[in-house]
């Protein structure tokens, strides 16, 4: 087939054109992102906690994947070593971090990831990209008796200005987001009726084990990032509030539409 | 020579025709004073509370910098590096947004530590940003295999509105407040080649708040040595 192209100067001239715009137009296309973690250690007081994190196997390996097709800025973002690396600093400067099957744990923490939402400069036509990353939180006592589950959402934005691509804007965008779930944390948790009970040797009240996702449901979100179910969202609202100062942030609404701002009282709620 | 006169005149009338900025710098200075000690530190910080509030990065590394030339006894610790060394206390959600807010930030004893420790004794906070208020004209680039252009002209005008407000360590008060306005009209007229004739709106506010912040921290204010 080949041989019967004509490869006289013009033509050789047409092709380059066309292998630059070929080249242009890939320029655009979609990008999967590993995301680098750029997390700081936080400055906080260490609690004298014995706790441990549990990370799923679903959480460890989480990639949001992008299923619709007219989205074309992102392909995939795997952000699973950000996101433990991100918990690991947090709860390490906050607590003693053992092992879950140690004797002197008090506390576990398992995180869940329950949303992730995007959205970039062709959807919105703003020159920003903007990312929505949702946690549920389930705490367990020693004796594994759940006690608290909370929800945390982290926001975080990049302007295009000083980025060179799509990809280290996704890559800032979601580090910020993921700073912001850890700063939220490393302020409020030590101030949570759990957790002062327990620093005060007392027994937290066990609450009742809330409805998880099925199996199939919680692939599904991992894999599509879909909105979460009723039943989680409901996890949340029964907490009872617990008075806390607001936050700076007033956070634009997400993509889907749910308030931000919501998030940031469900954040302080302990049931 | 006939070549170097001919970039001669290309610069002179690029210079002749280059974008101009018009900005309006306000002070109110709210203690007589400001007393430095020999190894004193200051930070300079964007203020990103809101979606809408998201000083520019570039703006607060420009004004950091113009401090750090223009007040040589002062340490200007770079945003980043203070916001990462403090994490998590003056992140967007958390920074604090008045000084007694930030005498609570200090009750953690870590904090008031490293702050101890930097020498930190002011905090420069800039918020407001630069945005396009007005476009007009259109242009036309075309492609083909004879060769491409531009054709037709484009005019735009950018406007930077900041606010800057000092903090005291010592006193837990604000102590003065920079307010800066600048509008630039850019220009882009396209024959076959697009000579953009940019106003450097952003730089100019820097340069304009930069000098005004400079005059506040010196000793006398009235005799300012301070680098354009």
């Amino acid at each position: 087939m080949l041989d019967k192209v004509d490869l006289s100067p013009e033509h050789s001239r047409h092709m380059r054109i066309l292998m630059l715009l070929a080249m242009v137009l890939l320029g655009g296309c979609a990008s999967s992102v590993v995301v680098k973690p750029d997390i700081p250690n936080p400055l906080v007081k260490r609690l004298p906690l014995n706790a441990g994190l549990v990370y799923t196997d679903t959480f460890k390996n989480y990639v949001y994947l992008e299923n619709e097709k007219k989205r074309g800025s992102l392909k995939s973002i795997d952000f699973a070593v950000a996101q433990t690396t991100m918990f690991d600093r947090v709860f390490g400067a906050l607590t003693n971090l053992v092992d879950v099957d140690d004797p002197s744990r008090v506390l576990s923490i398992e995180p869940q990831i329950l949303d992730f939402q995007y959205t970039a400069p062709s959807e919105t036509k703003l020159k920003q990209y903007e990312i929505w990353i949702k946690y549920r939180l389930k705490l367990r006592d020693a004796d594994n008796a759940s006690v608290a589950d909370w929800t945390i959402k982290g926001y975080g934005k990049t302007p295009t200005g000083l980025l060179t691509s799509a990809s280290s804007a996704f890559n800032a965008a979601t580090n910020i987001a993921l700073r912001d779930v850890g700063a939220q944390l490393s302020t409020r948790f030590p101030r949570q009726r759990v957790v002062k009970t327990l620093l005060d040797g007392g027994v937290p009240a066990p609450i009742p084990e809330l409805e998880e996702p099925e199996a199939d449901e919680a692939a599904e979100l991992a894999a599509n990032g879909a909105e979460p179910e009723a039943g989680i969202e409901k996890s949340a609202k029964k907490s009872s509030v617990e008075e806390e100062p607001k936050d700076n942030v007033s956070e634009p609404k997400g993509p889907s539409g749910e308030t931000e701002t919501e998030t940031a009282t469900e954040a302080n709620n302990e049931t | 020579m006939k070549r170097n006169l001919k970039l001669l005149s290309v610069s002179v009338l690029l210079v002749a025709l280059s974008a101009c900025t018009t900005i309006n710098v306000d002070q109110v200075r709210l203690k007589d004073t400001v007393a430095f000690k020999k190894g004193d530190a200051m930070v300079v910080l964007g203020r990103h509370q809101t979606a809408e509030i998201q000083t520019e990065a570039s703006l607060v590394s420009c004004i950091g910098g113009r401090l750090a030339r223009g007040t040589g006894d002062v340490r200007i610790i770079p945003e980043a590096e203070f916001v990462d060394a403090f994490y998590p206390w003056f992140e967007a959600r958390t920074a604090p947004l008045h000084p007694k807010k930030l005498r609570r930030v200090l009750d953690q004893p870590q904090v008031a530590e490293k702050i101890k420790e930097l020498n930190i004794r002011y905090f420069v906070w800039v918020e407001g940003s630069t945005e396009r208020t007005n476009a007009s004209g259109s242009m036309t680039c075309s492609i083909g295999p004879g060769g491409g252009g531009c054709f037709g002209f484009g005019t735009w005008e950018d406007t930077s509105d900041y606010e800057t407000t000092i903090w005291d360590l010592d006193t837990f008060s604000e102590v003065g407040r920079v307010s800066t306005e600048a509008v630039g009209t850019s220009y882009m007229p396209a024959f076959v080649i697009p000579i953009p004739l940019l106003a450097q709106v952003e730089g100019d506010a820097c340069q304009g708040m930069g000098k005004q912040l400079v005059r506040f921290f010196a000793k006398d204010p009235n005799a300012l040595k301070t680098s354009p």
